[in-house]
């Protein structure tokens, strides 16, 4: 197994008092919680942030770790040594409290599957055992010949918008807590291939039915629900189920109101633009944004771009110049007279 | 266990729809928490199930448990209250909206 350095995880010194300790982990808490933080590896971070918690505020889980001195580095392979835990006083019955303690009833337990290092220097089977959360997946106190139902869980997934307006299958990795036949908690990487319904948006959830936790005693599996992210699009932004774009024209595409060929999620549509549109105006293509009950629109920002540089650009516009008197700022340079 | 994938399958996910409700103890289990935090999250207005007074006749909506959950979680892991939890999560929920207009 690998060494954890928990101090390397929280970022203080061997040498933190006991308060700086709550307050690193206070910190990093924040930033990382998988709620809350835009990380893409919050949850890993989090997860190992707890870890390193679970041991570093606790004065004798602290000392047993401190006992294996200082040389080691993160990430280094590990035994424990034969001796661990020796010499330890240890708080009868301590440790009943699981990785989440406070307040909400049993709460979520992530902390149910810590690292090998964890599992096996501090976990259930090791001297400082007792630890709810470690055992039945987090589902403590269900006893023999008790069926029950197994948890549901949240996970993040990342899809492309074509998904979301075609529906798609994407294959998704996750990471499940599993006990291994000796008593410890590993966490096993699990890959699904998921289709996901055509007009999702944004941060909305979908739910895979029984792939959950697993249930005890032959009880039903919970439920994994995800949320669903959407990669950037080169092309689109989304705001709920519109789609929203820019379209470059030329500038006699919008002087003239020509007809022009717009991209969207089901494919190029062509659209009539009104004579004499304005850069940035706004058109809209309605109900070619993602599909769903009222289906979404697609909006449009026209930008008005000018041809590359050349002899024959320059000449026309030379010719522009003297043919068409124009002056884009005349509506400025009145109002500046007046409020001088 | 017989839906869970270990031959490749391929799942099919499901909107939760409007009309799925969950009685209090199928909450309680899913989300492994006791049913006094859910009394309490309903008291504070966290939570608005059908069914009238009494927990043991509450029904809550389907689509609320992956926000329950991430309620429980920010209050047991940052310390923070259920009003805390709720604001916080009120406004990643902003955030993310405005990333998305922006295209990020």
């Amino acid at each position: 197994m690998r060494f954890k350095d928990y101090y390397e995880v929280m970022g203080v010194p061997r040498g933190a008092t006991q308060d700086e300790i709550k307050r690193a982990y206070r910190k990093l808490a924040r930033k990382f919680h998988p709620d809350v933080s835009k990380e893409k590896d919050a949850e890993e971070r989090f997860k190992e942030l707890q870890e390193a918690n679970e041991v570093l505020k606790d004065p004798e889980k602290r000392a047993a770790y401190d006992q294996l001195g200082a040389d080691w580095r993160q990430g280094q392979e590990f035994r424990p040594p034969p001796d661990w835990g020796k010499g330890f006083e240890f708080t009868p019955g301590r440790g009943g409290r699981g990785a989440h303690s406070a307040g909400p009833g049993t709460g979520s337990k992530t902390g149910a599957d810590f690292s090998d290092f964890f599992s096996e220097l501090f976990g259930n089977r090791s001297p400082f055992g007792g630890t709810q959360g470690f055992q039945s997946a987090g589902r403590g106190g269900a006893g023999h010949g008790f069926a029950s139902a197994g948890q549901d869980h949240v996970a993040r997934v990342e899809i492309d918008l074509e998904d979301a307006y075609r529906g798609g299958t994407r294959t998704i990795e996750l990471r499940t807590p599993e006990i291994t036949p000796d008593g410890h908690v590993t966490s096993k990487p699990r890959t699904l291939r998921v289709s996901i319904p055509a007009g999702v948006v944004e941060g909305q959830q979908i739910r895979l039915a029984g792939q959950g936790s697993a249930g005890i005693g032959g009880g039903p599996s919970g439920d994994l629900y995800l949320e669903v992210n959407f990669r950037p699009h080169p092309l689109f932004k989304v705001d709920g189920r519109d789609v929203i774009a820019q379209l470059p024209v030329a500038p006699w595409e919008a002087a003239l109101g020509e007809t022009v060929s717009v991209p969207t999620l089901g494919g190029p549509v062509e659209l009539k633009l009104p004579a004499n549109a304005r850069a940035g105006q706004r058109l809209r293509l309605r109900g070619r944004g993602l599909p769903g009950p009222t289906p979404g629109d697609q909006y449009i920002t026209l930008s008005i771009v000018l041809p590359p540089d050349s002899p024959e650009a320059r000449d026309f516009f030379t010719r522009m110049k003297q043919e068409l008197p124009f002056d884009p700022r005349a509506e400025l340079t009145a109002s500046g007279r007046a409020s001088a | 266990m017989s839906t869970r994938n270990e031959d490749g399958d391929i799942l099919r996910a499901q909107f939760l729809d409007d009309d799925d409700w969950l009685r209090i103890d199928e909450v309680c289990t899913r989300l492994s928490v006791e049913r006094q935090w859910l009394v309490e999250m309903v008291e504070l207005g966290a939570l608005d199930p059908h069914g009238g007074l009494e927990p043991s006749a509450w029904e809550f909506p389907r689509r609320e448990l992956p926000r329950v959950l991430a309620m429980t979680r920010l209050v047991a892991d940052l310390g923070v209250n259920l009003t805390g939890a709720a604001i916080i999560l009120d406004l990643v929920e902003e955030r993310r909206r405005l990333l998305s207009q922006l295209g990020k």
